[in-house]
C-alpha cells in the first residue's frame, strides 16, 4: 500500500499562483519529487494572500499556498543573475518534467524555452500553461481565473437570466485547467516510457476552459441556438432548485429526475399545498409552472433543517442535499469516512487539515505526506543533492544574492 | 490506432471499455482524444444520457443530445444486456482485450452481474477499473442519489455562486461530471503508469463529492485557518472582487484594478472623464477602493457604458489592466483568437449531416497531437465488428 506511482520522477516546477501549482500538487501526491523554483525577491502571489493561519499574514502562513503546495520542495533562486539561471538550467537538465504557467516569453528570457531545454535534455516533458496560448491576437492578454471563465463562456451560463453574468464566484478554471495539464503530461509520460521520446505540451488555459462548455458550443455551432443563464433550473427536471431552510443562509438542493422521485417527494410533503395541485401532476406541468412550484416548495422547506430534510428525502430515494459551505464540507460525515482531509504539521502553522486528491487507488498511495515548504526551505538540500555544490560554494551563493 | 501518414498518438496502444454513463463520458473522451480505442458498452437502444436535452435540431434523438455528441464523438459502441449470460461473456472478452474499464454505477450495483472489482481483478488481473461515483465506494452517503445540482451543492461550490440577495446558484454547464471526470482520467493514467512496475491493474475509486470539494478554492482553508466562512459576494459593479460591469453591447469582468491605476486614470482622462477625485496614492492602498467604490463607480460605470466589450477590453489590456469580455457560445464561435489557433475543427457528427465547427483541443502536444476524430456512434454500431473479431481470437 505504500507504493507511489511517480516515485523517482524529478519535476522542475516553475509554476506559480494557483492553476500551475494545483497541477504539480497532483504530481507530488503521486510520489514525484517536485522542486519549486521560487524567490523571496518576488514571492509567489499565493504566499501573500490569505487566509493566513490565525489571521496573521506571512509568506509561510497562507492556507491558499500551503494547501496546494503540500509535499513540494522549495529552492529560492534569484533568476535575474547569470548564476541563478545557470543553476536552474542544471536542475532542468536532470528533470523528467518541466512545468510553468508564465506568460509567453518568460521562460525563454531565462534560456529555458523548450528548444533550449530539449538541446540539453531531450527526454524531458515540458508543460507550459499560458493563459491564451503562445500565438493568436490575444496572446498577451492578462488575467486571472476569473477573467478566463468570463471570456471562455462559463459566466455567460452561470447566474440568473435577468441578472448580470455573475459567474462561479471564484477562479473556477484554476482548479480545472491543471487537471487538463496533468492528463496531457501523464499521456506524454506514457509515450515516453514506450519510446524514450520527450516532448513539448502547450496548454492554452483559454481553450481548456472553453472545452468545459462544449455542450452549449456544439449546440450553438450546429443550430445557432445560444444558451443563456438558467439559474439552478434544468431543461428536463422539475422541481430542481435550492430552497430556503431554517437558519441563516441555509438551503437545500432538491432534484426530481422522474415520476418516481416526484411520487416520493409528494409522499414526504404530506399535506403541503403543492402535493395535490393538479398543475404539477405531470413533468410538462411542473416545467410550465416551475416558478409557482418552487415558491410553494420553498414555503414547505423554510422551517425545516436542511441536513435533516436531505437525509429524509435521500431515504425516500430523492436526490437532495444541504447547500454546504466550506465549514460544512470540512465537517461532513462522508468526507470524514473517506479520510479526505489529511492533517500535516507545518513548522509555522502547526497541524492543519489539507485536501487530499479526490480518489483512492487500491494498490498505491496518493496523498500528501509533507506540508508545503517554507520559502527556500530546501535550497541547501537541492544545491547539495542535485546541483553538486559544496558547503563553501553554497555559502558563497547566499552571500552573492544568488540564493534568495 | 496509428493511421498511415498521421503522427502517433500518446495513448494509441490503450483500449478503454466504458460502461456508458453521464459520469464516465468526459473521462472516456479524454482518452479517445489522445488516441485510445474507447468502446462504449450500452444497453440495447442506447445509454440514458443519449436522451439529455438540448438536442441538435431540437428533436429528441439518440445521436443528437448536444452533451452526448460532444462527449462521445470518436468512441465506438457495442450494446449488451448485462443480465444476459452470453452478452456478459462478450463483455468479458472485451475486458480481456482492454487496459481500462470505466464505469459510473452506484456502488455495489454491478455485483448482480458478477462485476465487482474483486471478481474483475481475479479474471482480468491487468485491468484497471475506474469507478466514478457520486460519493465514492464507501462512507455513509455512498448510496445517496445525486445529480449535478446535488453534487455541486454538497461539495461546497454552489454556496460560492449566485448573488447576495438570492439563493446560491450553481455553475452552468453541469460541471460536476467534468470535475470528477478530469480527476478520474488523471488517476487512471497514474494506475496505467504504475502497472508498468507492478504488472497488475488496480481500482481507481473516484468520488465526485471529494472532487467538487477540492474545487472550492479557499473555502475550506478560510474555515481551517481563520474560522471564517466564505460566501457569495456582490460582484455587480464591484471594483475589487472580479466585478461585472456593463458595456454598450454586453458585460466585462474587471480584476486587479488598483495594480494599473495610473493607466486607467490616463485612459479615462483621455476619454474626457473628470478624474480629479480619483487622483492620489491612497487609491492603490489595500481596502481604499473597496471603501470608496461608489465614488469610483460614479465615473467608471458611465465611462465603460460608452464602449463595446471588445473595445474596452482591448484598450484596457494595452494599458495593463486585466479586463476580460463575458463571451457567449456565439461569441466564441466568432472569436478571432480561437480562429487563429484553429480551435474549432470541422467535423461530421453523424452520416448524412453537414459538418459543424466542433470544439477542439485543450492542449497541443508536439510529438503526439490531440486528435478529435470520428462521428457519434449509434447504439451498438460496432457490435458486429467486435463480435467477429473477438470470435476469431482477436483479443490482443
Amino acid at each position: 500500500m505504500t507504493a507511489r506511482p511517480l516515485e523517482g520522477l524529478l519535476v522542475a516546477d516553475f509554476c506559480w499562483v494557483a492553476a500551475g501549482p494545483v497541477g504539480t500538487r497532483f504530481l507530488a501526491d503521486a510520489g514525484a519529487t517536485v522542486i519549486r523554483i521560487e524567490s523571496s525577491l518576488r514571492p509567489d502571489g499565493l504566499r501573500m494572500r490569505g487566509p493566513y493561519k490565525d489571521g496573521v499574514a506571512g509568506p509561510n502562513r497562507s492556507g491558499f499556498y500551503n494547501n496546494f503546495n503540500a509535499g513540494k520542495f522549495s529552492l529560492a533562486l534569484n533568476m535575474t543573475t547569470d548564476r541563478g539561471r545557470a543553476l536552474a538550467r542544471e536542475l532542468v537538465r536532470q528533470a523528467d518534467i518541466v512545468t510553468n504557467n508564465y506568460a509567453p516569453g518568460t521562460m525563454g528570457r531565462w534560456g529555458l524555452d523548450y528548444e533550449s531545454v530539449r538541446a540539453m535534455n531531450p527526454t524531458a516533458i515540458y508543460l507550459s500553461m499560458p493563459m491564451m496560448g503562445s500565438s493568436g491576437p490575444r496572446r498577451d492578454f492578462r488575467g486571472l481565473g476569473a477573467s478566463i471563465q468570463a471570456i471562455a463562456g462559463v459566466n455567460w451560463l452561470s447566474g440568473h437570466p435577468q441578472r448580470p453574468p455573475q459567474g462561479p464566484g471564484f477562479n473556477f478554471p484554476d482548479y480545472m485547467n491543471p487537471y487538463f495539464g496533468i492528463f496531457s503530461l501523464l499521456s506524454a509520460l506514457h509515450h515516453r516510457t514506450a519510446t524514450g521520446e520527450g516532448q513539448e505540451i502547450e496548454l492554452s488555459q483559454y481553450q481548456a476552459t472553453v472545452s468545459l462548455t462544449g455542450e452549449s458550443l456544439l449546440h450553438a455551432a450546429a443550430d445557432g441556438v445560444v444558451a443563456g443563464r438558467a439559474g439552478n433550473t434544468d431543461p428536463a427536471m422539475s422541481p430542481h432548485n435550492v430552497y430556503p431552510c431554517r437558519g441563516d443562509d441555509r438551503w437545500i438542493a432538491i432534484a426530481v429526475r422522474d415520476e418516481d422521485d416526484w411520487a416520493a417527494l409528494r409522499q414526504a410533503g404530506g399535506d403541503a399545498a403543492w402535493v395535490n395541485d393538479q398543475r404539477f401532476a405531470t413533468l410538462p406541468g411542473r416545467i410550465t409552472h416551475r416558478d409557482d412550484l418552487d415558491a410553494l416548495i420553498g414555503m414547505w422547506t423554510r422551517d425545516q433543517s436542511a441536513p435533516e430534510l436531505a437525509e429524509r428525502l435521500q431515504v425516500a430515494g430523492v436526490p437532495a442535499g444541504p447547500v454546504q459551505d466550506g465549514g460544512d464540507v470540512l465537517g461532513d460525515p462522508q468526507m470524514a469516512a473517506r479520510r479526505h482531509y489529511v492533517v500535516l504539521d507545518h513548522p509555522e502553522t502547526g497541524p492543519v487539515r489539507h485536501d487530499t486528491q479526490s480518489f483512492r487507488l487500491s494498490a498505491a498511495e496518493v496523498r500528501p505526506t509533507l506540508p508545503a515548504p517554507l520559502l527556500g526551505q530546501h535550497t541547501d538540500w537541492v544545491c547539495e543533492h542535485f546541483l553538486g555544490l559544496s558547503r563553501e560554494e553554497i555559502d558563497g551563493l547566499y552571500a552573492e544574492g544568488v540564493l534568495v | 490506432m496509428v493511421q498511415r501518414g498521421q503522427p502517433p498518438t500518446a495513448l494509441g496502444d490503450v483500449r478503454v471499455i466504458e460502461l456508458a454513463d453521464r459520469r464516465t463520458a468526459l473521462c472516456g473522451k479524454m482518452f479517445a482524444d489522445m488516441g485510445a480505442d474507447v468502446i462504449l458498452v450500452e444497453p440495447p437502444g442506447g445509454a440514458e444520457h443519449r436522451w439529455r436535452p438540448p438536442f441538435i435540431g431540437g428533436r429528441p434523438d439518440p445521436l443528437r443530445s448536444a452533451r452526448f455528441a460532444y462527449e462521445n464523438a470518436g468512441k465506438r459502441s457495442v450494446t449488451a444486456r448485462l443480465d444476459d449470460a452470453a452478452d456478459l461473456e462478450q463483455l468479458h472478452d472485451l475486458l480481456a482485450s482492454a487496459d481500462l474499464f470505466i464505469e459510473g454505477s452506484k456502488p455495489g450495483s454491478l455485483s448482480a452481474y458478477g462485476l465487482t472489482y474483486e471478481a474483475l481483478s481475479a479474471r482480468h488481473p491487468r485491468l484497471i477499473v475506474v469507478s466514478i461515483t457520486d460519493f465514492g465506494q464507501d462512507g455513509p452517503w455512498a448510496q445517496w442519489e445525486a445529480t449535478d445540482l446535488i453534487s455541486m451543492s454538497l461539495g461546497g461550490v454552489t454556496y460560492l455562486g449566485g448573488y447576495p440577495d438570492t439563493a446560491p446558484v450553481r455553475i452552468g454547464g453541469a460541471q460536476s461530471s467534468n470535475i470528477a471526470g478530469l480527476h478520474a482520467a488523471c488517476a487512471a493514467l497514474l494506475a496505467l503508469h504504475h502497472r508498468r512496475v507492478t504488472g497488475l491493474g488496480q481500482h481507481v475509486d473516484e468520488s465526485t463529492h471529494e472532487a467538487v470539494a477540492y474545487t472550492q478554492e479557499i473555502a475550506m482553508q478560510a474555515v481551517e485557518y481563520e474560522g471564517a466562512v466564505r460566501g457569495r459576494l456582490n460582484k455587480e459593479e464591484n471594483p475589487v472582487e472580479h466585478g461585472v460591469y456593463r458595456c454598450s453591447d454586453g458585460h466585462i469582468i474587471c480584476t486587479s484594478i488598483p495594480r494599473a491605476w495610473d493607466g486607467l486614470l490616463e485612459w479615462m482622462s483621455a476619454k474626457g472623464v473628470d478624474i480629479s477625485p480619483l487622483v492620489g496614492d491612497e487609491w492603490r492602498a489595500p481596502g481604499y477602493l473597496a471603501a470608496h467604490s461608489a465614488e469610483f463607480n460614479a465615473r467608471f460605470v458611465p465611462f465603460l457604458a460608452s464602449m463595446t466589450r471588445d473595445e474596452a477590453c482591448d484598450e484596457a489590456q494595452a494599458r495593463e489592466l486585466m479586463f476580460a469580455p463575458v463571451y457567449s457560445a456565439g461569441d466564441l464561435i466568432d472569436d478571432a483568437h480561437l480562429a487563429s489557433t484553429r480551435y474549432f475543427e470541422e467535423r461530421v457528427l453523424w452520416s448524412g449531416a453537414p459538418s459543424v465547427p466542433y470544439p477542439g483541443r485543450p492542449y497541443d502536444l508536439s510529438v503526439t497531437p490531440w486528435r478529435g476524430v470520428g462521428p457519434v456512434p449509434t447504439p451498438g454500431e460496432h457490435s458486429d465488428l467486435l463480435r467477429a473479431r473477438l470470435g476469431a481470437g482477436g483479443a490482443r
